[in-house]
């Protein structure tokens, strides 16, 4: 019988098979996502429960061959090569099974344990197909279990298989492809050179060092660890893993053999290798399949007759960036007025009240209620639109459109020096700035990737909403949707002006050449896109909530510890002030005045995380507000707020579609106009233009701490280092040029040089950074 | 064969681009051609291995990329790998 602990099943196969649904649905809710050592890519892993048995399975990255070119694609190599997993579940689409099964038979030729799922297979009718599984089964040498992961067939049948083997030992297949003469006859001098050079000891000379076993960070193929034959047909085709710390004379004896095949074949080696093993699949899929028609899915040629159209492509995919966000905005705000009516009554005026009765302290009351409770209920009010933007990025991934808006942009991206696939990661970026960067890993060359992720903190992130929300709310009522959305577009072009001058200083050389598959079109199934909601949530509420709801209990502290009392101002100067006054002349080129220390404190949160902009000016106000709150304690009814927040969501969700439908008609506002009148933002900012230059400061400057990691992660220290440096420099010298700018009817003012100046400086800095970094990009 | 392809401009045979050769790069759409030669080993893994037969899907004289099916696989390919890709057309 098979032991009962904890075995480990690897889940490979290529992009778009169905792996994730298969995932999904072999491990229920019992998943667990982490990143892979090194790098921040998601790491996915379940438990499959099924009768006394704990499998664990890990999702891999979706690959075609073994020969990997991203860094996804090499996370999912290494794993298969290094980690030995007990055994391995390749997912094979039955509707692409030549493709699909080219990383089949590499699979089979390391001898490892594979277990085959034919995907897809309630297709195959569709496309007039029959395959003949156990004649597919004797030619492979391997288990072959038909299912379909959407429709949940062939499931249980699955996980009968997985566990009814002694061993997962019995899944070895023995297969043998048929490569060209040339090559076995080169594989047995190798091998009769090697014994006659090597004598017993093998590895002692076959490598320049010490071997030793292989991690997943710093991966390698030692002899000995796979397949004799396949050892040296992988060493054939020069396998990064493989020639690492081999010896030079051995080296040079391969290479001389890889002349004589290309010599004799006028083929590369690789090339014919990869040859042989499609002649194998293609002779297998002759004998297995039987199709009546050509099957071609017409539907996803003719739905790409518009949206790869020359003409209608490029709006086609505005209008649907245009609908997520205007989705995703107006149908959030009356959730937003739900949550803070409901429970600001609940989590900070029913708390307080229940310590004052308590008889709590004044100062535990505010870190408590208006801390702890104003902070949960901040971070509860900005889930609603968070949430429909990753659900509508969710339903643009799962149904195959992302792929379409990289060859649509792919003429704006060229021109930015990036290929289109780079557009992905930047519409990822409008969920979050973190995902963003890894998204970055499938990018082909490293170039590609490091100024992608250079560029991404210029797409406005959802952390950036709730903070461009309250603004335009308070500043811009009647234009807040068109403020909001301007604000995205200039972050769009801030991200071009940089891209060109990446392109001309940074980053000099050609975008990379890029092959990528078109998926067919699929409808996403409810299960899919809610789970991948939910997981990219979960991770993005934890990581925010958690920094908003320190800054917010840390500002209630910090202002409620009395330094001194300033006697000229009369007010006691707390930690928070005094650090707050004393980086302000900083800022006071692009409008911050000096009462508005709250604004440069809020800007030093924000580099933690950029919601706490917002948790940072509500915990200050609340902190000025400590006496008069004291004095305004009022009866409190949970039963009142809940009515009172039902009603207001009742109006909200007719207003939403409402304005979904009328987007340009002014909204008529009544209520709420003297609140916002004499909203405290209103006297910390004394005009709209020290507004609009704060504002483009919080669009352009350093990203958050998370995404800071990310970067450094992903492109090293420097790289990150040089992120926060131009960023917040260009920030400012934007923020300054505009303030001054709108200054100029007093006169010109000598703070209008400063940005003038500091633009030579970026450039230098930049000229000076790229000095080093080409040659790293040329290493990498 | 030249009257059907009149009126069809491939990337090849815009006067800026270069001259009409026996390239992917220069391939008509709607057409089916053969791979002679494809020394580019991630397309050739992706199933553009010499012998097989694929479908130019678009190839616009202003677009960068073209698209091309491969049974039932499309591919989007940049004209830089698709400039090296040797194909004939199969009548």
């Amino acid at each position: 019988m098979l032991a009962k602990n904890k075995l480990r099943i690897a889940l490979i196969g290529n992009p778009n098979s169905g792996k994730t649904t298969l995932f999904n649905a072999l491990t229920g809710s019992n998943q667990h996502v982490g990143n892979w050592p090194g790098v921040t890519v998601e790491k996915k892993s379940g438990i499959m429960k099924h009768k006394d048995y704990e499998l664990e399975i890990i999702d891999l990255p979706g690959i075609y061959s073994l020969n990997a070119q991203s860094l996804d694609e090499k996370i999912a190599r290494n794993f298969i090569v290094n980690e030995q997993p007990d055994l391995i579940l390749n997912i094979v689409d039955a509707g692409n099974m030549e493709r699909n099964l080219y990383l089949t038979m590499q699979l089979l030729q390391y001898r490892k344990p594979v277990l085959i799922a034919l995907n897809m297979i309630d297709l195959l009718e569709k496309m007039d197909m029959i395959v003949d599984y156990p004649k597919m089964e004797t030619m492979l040498n391997c288990p072959i279990m038909p299912i379909s992961a959407t429709k949940k067939e062939g499931l249980e049948e699955l996980k009968n298989k997985l566990i009814s083997v002694d061993s997962f030992q019995e899944y070895i297949s023995t297969a043998k492809v048929a490569y060209d003469e040339v090559i076995f006859a080169s594989i047995d001098r190798i091998e009769n050179f090697l014994e006659a050079e090597a004598g017993e000891d093998i590895n002692q000379y076959l490598y320049t060092k010490q071997v030793d076993s292989c991690q997943i960070d710093d991966p390698c193929i030692y002899y000995g660890t796979i397949d004799k034959h396949y050892f040296f047909l992988r060493l054939l085709e020069q396998d990064e893993l493989i020639i690492k710390n081999i010896n030079y004379d051995f080296m040079n004896f391969v290479n001389r053999e890889r002349e004589k095949i290309s010599k004799h074949t006028r083929m590369q080696t690789e090339l014919l290798i990869a040859e042989g093993i499609y002649g194998y699949v293609r002779g297998l899929c002759k004998d297995v399949i039987q199709r009546k028609t050509s099957s071609r899915k017409k539907n996803s040629d003719s739905l790409d007759q518009v949206f790869l159209n020359q003409i209608f492509g490029l709006p086609v995919f505005v209008l649907i960036m245009y609908l997520v966000f205007s989705l995703s905005m107006t149908f959030s705000e009356p959730f937003i007025g739900f949550i803070e009516i409901f429970f600001e009554g609940l989590l900070v005026d029913g708390t307080r009240n229940l310590l004052t009765m308590m008889h709590f302290p004044e100062f535990l009351k505010i870190i408590i209620a208006d801390g702890l409770g104003g902070g949960l209920m901040t971070v509860l009010s900005f889930v609603p639109p968070i949430f429909l933007i990753f659900l509508c990025l969710s339903i643009l991934e799962d149904s195959g459109y992302m792929a379409r808006a990289a060859f649509v942009m792919d003429k704006v991206m060229r021109y930015l020096g990036l290929s289109g696939k780079a557009v992905i990661p930047m519409i990822v970026g409008f969920g979050c700035t973190v995902p963003a960067i890894m998204a970055t890993r499938t990018l082909d060359s490293k170039r590609d990737r490091v100024m992608t992720i250079l560029l991404v903190p210029f797409i406005q992130c959802g952390a950036k909403i709730p903070v461009y929300t309250m603004f335009a709310m308070v500043f811009f009522r009647q234009y807040a949707g068109l403020a909001i959305f301007l604000i995205y577009l200039l972050g769009i072009f801030f991200a071009f002006i940089s891209a060109i001058l990446f392109k001309k200083l940074l980053f000099i050389g050609h975008t990379s050449e890029f092959v990528m598959e078109l998926p067919s079109y699929h409808l996403p199934t409810w299960n899919g896109i809610m789970t991948h909601t939910w997981f990219k949530l979960k991770s993005f509420v934890l990581r925010a909530g958690q920094t908003i709801l320190i800054v917010m209990i840390f500002m209630a502290l910090l202002n409620s510890l009395p330094l001194y009392h300033n006697a000229k101002d009369n007010i006691t100067e707390t930690p928070l002030t005094l650090s707050g006054k004393v980086l302000t002349p900083l800022f006071k080129p692009m409008g911050i005045e000096k009462d508005n220390w709250h604004a440069t404190l809020a800007l030093f949160t924000g580099f933690f995380a950029k919601e706490a902009i917002i948790g940072t000016f509500e915990g200050l106000n609340l902190s000025e507000n400590f006496d008069t709150h004291a004095e305004e304690e009022e009866e409190f009814s949970i039963a009142d707020s809940f009515i009172e927040a039902i009603s207001e969501f009742k109006e909200g969700i007719i207003g939403a579609f409402h304005k979904f439908f009328n987007p340009f008609k002014l909204e008529e506002i009544e209520q709420e106009e003297e609140e916002l009148n004499t909203h405290y933002l209103k006297h910390k900012f004394k005009s709209v233009h020290q507004v609009i230059a704060y504002l483009l400061f919080i669009m352009i400057y350093a990203p958050c701490m998370a995404s800071i990691v990310a970067a450094r992660t992903e492109a090293g220290s420097r790289l990150a280092l040089f992120q926060v440096v131009y960023l917040t420099v260009l920030a400012w010298i934007v923020g300054t040029f505009y303030y001054q700018f709108s200054q100029l009817k007093d006169g010109i003012s000598w703070m209008m040089l400063l940005p003038i100046v500091l633009s030579f400086g970026l450039l230098a800095f930049i000229k000076f950074y790229a000095k080093d970094e080409n040659n790293i990009m040329d290493r990498g | 064969m030249w009257f059907k392809n009149r009126g069809r401009k491939p990337c090849g045979a815009c006067p800026r681009r270069r001259p009409l050769d026996n390239s992917l790069e220069s391939a008509f759409e709607d057409e089916q051609y053969k791979i002679i030669n494809n020394p580019h080993r991630k397309s050739f893994e992706l199933g553009l291995f010499n012998g097989n037969v694929i479908k130019v899907i678009r190839n616009n004289c202003n677009q960068r990329n073209i698209i091309i099916g491969v049974a039932d696989s499309r591919y989007i390919i940049s004209k830089d790998i698709a400039r090296h890709i040797k194909v004939e057309m199969v009548s």
